[in-house]
Formats: C-alpha cells, sequence, structure tokens
C-alpha cells in the first residue's frame, strides 16, 4: 500500500512539473469585475451549477488593512452529485463544491480553477474519473467561452 | 501535355494550401496559452510583461526552451504537449513584438571565468536582488497590477533550472552588459564591473547548475487528511472555533456543505463546513500566486457519519501546494498545514 502511495507520488510530482499548464484552468477577460461575476454566473448556471456562496476575499483583506484588488472564490456545484459524492466518497468533502477565483488584474479580470481531472491521479475509481473528466470537460468550456465572449 | 501540367500545378497549389493552413497560428496559440497569465497584448499579469523592448536581445532558441521548459517552482509551466511547429508559431509571434529587427549572435561557447571571484562580485552586485544563492529576493513573479509588490518586475531565479538551460552563458553575459530595459537590472557601465568580472560572473551563475537540489519526496500523500473526534458534532465545531481564535485565524459563519444549492430544509445538517483565515498570511501568500483563492479559505469540514462518530476533514495542503508550481508558496503552505494539525490535535484529544 505504501509502495503503491510513493507510485502515485512519484507520478503525481512529475505531473506536477511536466503538465503544469493543465494543473490550472485560466481565463481572462477585458471587462470591468462586476460584469466578469456576471458572466461566470451564467456560464455556471448555463451548464447546469448552481453557485453556492460567494466568498469576498477582497472584503477580508479590506476589513484587515490589506490592498488588494477585486478578488472573490465562487462555490458551486450539483446537489445530486453532491450528494452523492459526499456519502460515497467522503475523502473528496474538502475539494467540494468546486471553486473558482475571480481576480481583479489592472483592467480585466482573471478567472482561475483546479483542473478538476488532476483529481484523477489522487483519487481513484472509474466512476471518480468519469465525474472529474465531466467537470474538467464544463470548467474548460465555460472559460473558452468566457474567452471568447468579450476579447475578439 | 496541358492537361498534365494543369493536373500538376493543381496539386502544386492544393499542397501549398494544405501546409498553409495547417501551419500553426502564434497569436492563437499565444492567446489560448499565454495570454491569460502575460496578457493579450504582451503587459504582463500574472506573468512577466513580455511586449516593447522586453524580449529584444533574446534569441529564439531561448525563448523556445523557456517555454518548453518552463521555470520549475516559479509559476511559469512547461508547456511541453506543444509540438515544435506550434512552439516555434509562438516564438514567432513574441518576436514581432520586438522593438527593432537586429538580430544579436550569441556563441554556444562557454564564457571562461573564475567562479569563486564571480561568487564575491555576484554577492556584492546581485544578491541584493537575485538572493544570495541565486533564488531571487522577490516573492511572487508578473508585475504590479492589482497589489503593491517591491520590485515592479521580480528579479528572475538565476539557480532556476529552466533559465540555466534556457540561457547560454553568452545570454547571461549579454545581459550583464547591457542591462534590462523595464527593470532596474544595471548596465555594466552601471555596474562597474571589468570585462573579466562579467566573465566571472557569468561562470558563477553557471556553477548554480551543479548545486540544484532536487524536490524531496512528500511525507504524506493523501489529498485528504482525516481525523476522527471523540465528540459529538456541536461538541467538535465548537472546539475548533475556540481553538481558531486562540491563532489568529478569524472564522467565518459555518454553513453546511450542501447550503446554497438546494432549500436550507433539505440540506444535510451532518456536515459542516468552518471556514477560516489568517489574513496576514492570506495576503502574503496572494502576493505569491493570486490564484490562490482556487483553494482557499482554510476550511475543516466536521461530519457525523449514520453511526454517530464525528470525523473532521481537511484538505492536504503540502499535497495541493505542489499543484502551482511554485516553491515560495510550498513553504508557506507547509506553516499553515503545521497550524491546522496542531489545532486538529489539540481539539481531537
Amino acid at each position: 500500500m505504501k509502495a503503491m502511495k510513493r507510485l502515485i507520488l512519484a507520478f503525481l510530482m512529475l505531473f506536477a512539473v511536466s503538465a503544469q499548464a493543465e494543473n490550472m484552468l485560466m481565463a481572462r477577460v477585458n471587462t470591468d469585475f462586476d460584469n466578469a461575476m456576471i458572466l461566470i454566473k451564467e456560464k455556471l448556471n448555463e451548464y447546469g451549477y448552481t453557485i453556492s456562496h460567494i466568498q469576498k476575499c477582497d472584503g477580508g483583506l479590506a476589513e484587515f488593512g490589506y490592498k488588494t484588488g477585486m478578488y472573490k472564490s465562487i462555490f458551486f456545484g450539483k446537489f445530486e452529485e453532491m450528494r452523492h459524492l459526499t456519502g460515497t466518497y467522503p475523502e473528496l468533502i474538502p475539494y467540494l463544491p468546486l471553486k473558482i477565483a475571480v481576480m481583479q488584474e489592472d483592467k480585466s479580470i482573471v478567472m482561475a480553477a483546479l483542473n478538476p481531472d488532476i483529481f484523477s491521479e489522487i483519487f481513484q475509481g472509474r466512476e471518480l474519473k468519469i465525474q472529474f473528466g465531466r467537470w474538467e470537460s464544463d470548467v474548460r468550456a465555460i472559460f473558452e467561452e468566457i474567452n471568447n465572449s468579450q476579447n475578439h | 501535355m496541358n492537361t498534365t501540367i494543369t493536373l500538376l500545378a493543381f496539386l502544386l497549389t492544393s499542397l501549398f494550401l494544405t501546409n498553409a493552413a495547417a501551419a500553426p497560428d502564434g497569436k492563437q496559440l499565444y492567446v489560448k496559452h499565454c495570454a491569460v497569465c502575460h496578457n493579450e497584448d504582451g503587459m504582463g499579469g500574472i506573468g512577466l510583461p513580455l511586449n516593447g523592448d522586453k524580449l529584444d536581445h533574446y534569441p529564439r532558441d531561448y525563448l523556445f526552451k523557456t517555454i518548453r521548459l518552463g521555470r520549475k517552482g516559479r509559476i511559469m509551466p512547461a508547456f511541453e504537449k506543444l509540438s515544435d511547429a506550434q512552439t516555434n508559431a509562438i516564438v514567432d509571434y513574441l518576436m514581432s513584438w520586438r522593438s527593432h529587427s537586429k538580430k544579436i549572435i550569441y556563441s554556444d561557447f562557454p564564457v571562461k571565468g573564475d567562479r569563486n571571484k564571480g561568487a564575491e562580485l555576484f554577492q556584492n552586485k546581485c544578491a541584493r536582488c537575485h538572493g544570495k544563492d541565486g533564488k531571487s529576493q522577490g516573492i511572487g513573479t508578473g508585475v504590479t497590477i492589482a497589489r503593491e509588490r517591491k520590485f515592479k518586475v521580480i528579479p528572475p531565479a538565476l539557480n532556476n533550472p529552466g533559465f540555466l538551460a534556457s540561457a547560454n552563458d553568452e545570454i547571461i553575459k549579454y545581459t550583464i552588459k547591457n542591462g534590462r530595459p523595464g527593470s532596474i537590472m544595471p548596465s555594466q557601465a552601471m555596474s562597474k564591473l571589468s570585462d573579466d568580472e562579467v566573465n566571472d560572473v557569468v561562470s558563477y551563475i553557471r556553477s548554480f547548475e551543479e548545486n540544484y537540489v532536487a524536490d524531496e519526496p512528500l511525507e504524506n500523500t493523501d489529498p485528504t487528511l482525516v481525523f476522527d473526534s471523540p465528540y459529538d458534532l456541536a461538541t467538535t465545531v465548537s472546539n475548533i472555533k475556540q481553538g481558531l481564535q486562540g491563532r489568529n485565524f478569524r472564522y467565518f459563519p459555518d454553513r453546511y456543505m450542501e447550503m446554497g444549492l438546494v432549500d436550507d430544509r433539505f440540506v444535510n445538517k451532518k456536515q459542516v463546513s468552518l471556514r477560516f483565515c489568517n489574513f496576514e498570511k492570506l495576503y502574503e501568500m496572494i502576493n505569491i500566486d493570486p490564484r490562490l483563492g482556487v483553494v482557499l479559505p482554510c476550511r475543516i469540514t466536521i461530519v457525523e457519519d449514520a453511526e454517530g462518530q464525528v470525523r473532521l476533514y481537511v484538505m492536504n495542503m503540502k499535497l495541493v501546494s505542489h499543484f502551482f508550481n511554485n516553491d515560495q508558496l510550498v513553504k508557506y503552505a507547509d506553516e499553515m498545514s503545521e497550524a491546522m494539525m496542531e489545532l486538529i490535535d489539540e481539539v481531537t484529544m
């Protein structure tokens, strides 16, 4: 079991370095922050996701006297998936709901999410692999649509 | 005869058009793979600025290797999946941004210098920005846009294997002699180094290759850390809150995991998420990598199972921090992880 873990780790470390471009999915949109938030909310809804919560990281930082651009984390998911996955695979709990960080960078907005497909390497199982692949495909498509929506 | 010539002309034209259609579009590839960090016009962001005169003195080979090898541990990923043709197309596109078309030819011969003398010079002239061991003094990467940073452009880590593999001695020498436009990197005239001294410094920087230490394997590779609590759900939640208060963490109102996804009447009330943050650390960490919000805030989820056993579920930050390709972030994540483990030990005793 330990040897297996070592093997997975070795692969993971290799993966983290060699395929780093895929560890993070990202989008950039040239618009103001409020518009970007509307855009991402619309896209998530189009793909059948519900936003469960928005964490205002910028508000907390400002309250403590730190200067930062607009910065929010969006938690999103699908209820049935969440209920099933947390019940059957409780080890997924810390990674759910899924998250997208939305941050201001001068006149554009950057969005980032951990690529759900990287979880395939750390959580085993066919059902999970399919699930992670589906999430990856959705987030990738959402970001691509966002990239294309206002930039060109 | 005419038919043969016409057919041949048609075939050649088709072949040409097919090749032209298949040739990768550098701009398109740049927008797809690079613009999200470096910005569409190359003005920089999470990644370094690339437009104007920033790339003037870099040869194609340097840019090609930088794209393919990345900068291990410094956010810039290795784009190994791009083909040679695709990488070259991006390089072509980047080269089109240069402020002049003057081609600088760099010899591949190693520069001969005294690395010991170079070490001393490096400490006096370079370490203030590039760090004593070449790791760089600045934290994070990219340029100052939304956040305050000490350096406008973070000085590169000269001991980085991606940098050393991309830049030959002559490129490093040229940079020391001419400085870097748009940054505080001075020229040879400003730094008052003689030609021999420049060679010594180059030899010393090259010696970083020999001192490179590979990552140590992680001790715990479980993506999720699970702890049994000897208390009931409410007591465990209360204990954790008390523990957080005593450790400079601010905790947010607790939420049931399913809240917001379904009507409140139907949420599973046996899954409680406690989110918390140390804003000082958060600020330092998002300066290192602004994308950190994809795993924050810190969270402990307390779950009571059907048998009444209460367990704590925590993301293994030590493991997840490696997804960011950022050594500086890994150190902070280790610290945060240690603080959380102490807290959990205390509240589950």
